[in-house]
């Protein structure tokens, strides 16, 4: 396991595109709870807090608060993880349009060592940008919260896991789909169309007649994006699940199985040109 | 010696086409083996099966008297049909990837670069190199294991005169050193110069195997000229029989007999009063004997 994970270390840290994507995904990450915490004084500024619009002063909300943190944090850093299916579906591709995944396998690394080195480098991404996330709640959450007993730090510390997961997933389906496909352009076009326009709409689509979203919580980005629900309107005095779901957390490892297994089959099936 | 590799009746089939057809064949350890047949032929695609990247239809392999495993490609060192490497690592960084996956030490890598003399240029990306350097990089990335089987798929493709010539004298080299070598290439004269046996395939059938040596022995023929050729002509009808003489444009040739001695066949001559201006024994070339056996089969 070492030695595959040495292998990806040397591939990786070579490739241009993680250091340029890597390196976007890290400021931004850094970024977002600073840039967020500049919005909410910027809309106390614009003297929102008297107005219908917001009922209390934006300050006020506990969005960097121990309790909320960790379901925001981990909900905001979602729309960043493109960044790192964007390493992925490059990673992998490449592999074949270079052709060293041949050159790997004529070398004496099986198939089967192939593919889970590939999924080992998912599993060590996400938890490195788990870890991050988890110090920088924890730096975050102890200067923003009035209360930092231990009870109150660690409860809703589950959406971390959830984080994690999600970025499991995500990874997953991208090792998939450059296994499948081969070419990046065309993935990262087909998963930011997928991802924002066809999913949402059929999930629109589907919700409205059946009055349910069980049928939608099976769609696969759903099944990632489902494990972090929105937490926004909790702050409007709105109703939210500020909680994981199991069902969601065993329908986001199914998918990983079929992801990982389809590529297994992809890998070992067919000839390597 | 030791059979390093068992290939019983194999097959690949592409769609329509047979790219392998029931191909047997066996290899000793030590031998020198060629691969030839032109494009086409199934040398890639069998070479491909025998490395696990190409799943055959049918049939089986062992190597070092084993069902094939990836463990066991790792004593193999292999190029197939052109060099392969990540292009914006250095030579060093992607030999790096190659002893990780053959469990070899980092120490190694400085061993084989300057075997082929890439060091200077060991910290340059490979998408830099030439084509020849490209080649030279992937013999070296081939021999870092120690390899108990060296399969190269068209080796000197592409290269100028000069890199062939390098690649020649490595590709020689290792001979000499008494690796079991698999050799698929065009350059006959090549084939010829390293190898001990070849194999023969057209359209993804084996259609001939022979020993270099052996089978250009049996084809050698002798040529002879003197100041009268009729006069000569006459004489060696009489001496070996008229069956095989072939009158060229400037000389005479015939097929060379079972232990055939020059110095008397000279004497003997002299003594009739025909004294020869020209005298060569010639080898039927591997090109040649290509072709024939291509022709035969066609």
């Amino acid at each position: 396991m070492i030695k595959l994970l040495n292998i990806e270390w040397i591939k990786i840290r070579n490739s241009k595109s993680f250091k340029v994507l890597g390196l976007i995904w890290l400021i931004a990450f850094i970024a977002i709870p600073v840039g967020f915490n500049s919005l909410i004084e910027w809309f106390e500024n614009m003297g929102l807090e008297g107005s219908q619009l917001l009922p209390i002063k934006p300050t006020d909300f506990p969005v960097f608060d121990f309790l909320d943190i960790w379901q925001n944090l981990a909900y905001i850093y979602k729309y960043i993880t493109i960044l790192l299916c964007f390493v992925i579906i490059v990673n992998v591709s490449n592999e074949f349009n270079y052709k060293t995944v041949r050159q790997n396998i004529i070398d004496g690394m099986s198939k089967k060592e192939f593919v889970f080195s590939k999924f080992l480098l998912i599993i060590t991404s996400s938890f490195i940008a788990t870890i991050l996330l988890a110090i920088l709640g924890f730096i975050v959450g102890t200067a923003f919260s009035p209360k930092s007993e231990v009870a109150v730090v660690f409860q809703n510390f589950n959406f971390v896991f959830a984080y994690f997961l999600h970025l499991v997933l995500h990874l997953s389906y991208c090792l998939f789909f450059a296994v499948l496909l081969k070419r990046s352009g065309i993935l990262i076009a087909l998963l930011i169309v997928y991802s924002y326009i066809i999913e949402p709409t059929i999930t629109q689509i589907v919700s409205i007649p059946l009055n349910s979203g069980w049928l939608t919580k099976f769609f696969p980005m759903n099944a990632s994006w489902n494990l972090i629900p929105r937490p926004i309107e909790k702050y409007f005095l709105m109703e939210v699940q500020d909680f994981v779901a199991w069902n969601d957390v065993l329908i986001a490892l199914l998918y990983i199985f079929i992801s990982l297994s389809g590529t297994y089959l992809l890998i070992t099936k067919r000839d390597i040109k | 010696m030791t059979q390093i590799l068992e290939i019983k009746g194999l097959n690949k089939r592409y769609g329509s086409i047979q790219a392998v057809n029931n191909l047997n064949l066996s290899l000793k350890k030590g031998s020198v083996f060629g691969l030839l047949g032109p494009n086409g032929s199934g040398k890639t695609t069998t070479l491909a099966m025998l490395l696990g990247v190409v799943k055959p239809q049918s049939g089986t392999f062992t190597l070092f008297g084993e069902p094939a495993s990836a463990d066991a490609r790792k004593r193999i060192g292999a190029i197939l049909e052109q060099p392969i490497f990540y292009p914006q690592m250095s030579a060093v960084e992607n030999l790096k990837v190659v002893c990780k996956i053959k469990s070899v030490d980092y120490s190694e890598i400085d061993r084989v670069l300057k075997w082929v003399n890439l060091d200077e240029r060991k910290q340059h990306a490979f998408k830099g190199y030439s084509l020849g350097m490209k080649q030279r990089l992937s013999i070296a990335s081939a021999m870092l294991c120690n390899p108990e089987i060296l399969i190269l798929d068209e080796p000197t493709n592409g290269l100028d005169p000069q890199g062939i010539n390098e690649i020649r004298e490595i590709i020689l080299n290792i001979a000499n050193s008494g690796k079991t070598i698999i050799l698929a290439s065009h350059l006959l004269d090549e084939v010829q110069k390293v190898c001990s046996e070849f194999a023969i395939l057209s359209k993804g059938n084996l259609i001939y195997q022979g020993n270099v040596e052996a089978d250009l022995n049996d084809d050698a023929y002798i040529e002879v000229a003197s100041e009268d050729n009729s006069k000569l002509e006459n004489a060696l009808s009489s001496l070996i029989g008229d069956s095989s003489i072939v009158k060229e444009e400037d000389c005479l040739t015939f097929k060379s007999p079972e232990n055939f001695d020059l110095a008397n066949f000279n004497k003997t001559l002299s003594e009739k009063g025909i004294w020869l201006i020209h005298l060569s024994v010639r080898k039927k070339s591997l090109e040649k004997r290509f072709l024939e056996v291509l022709k035969q089969n066609d």
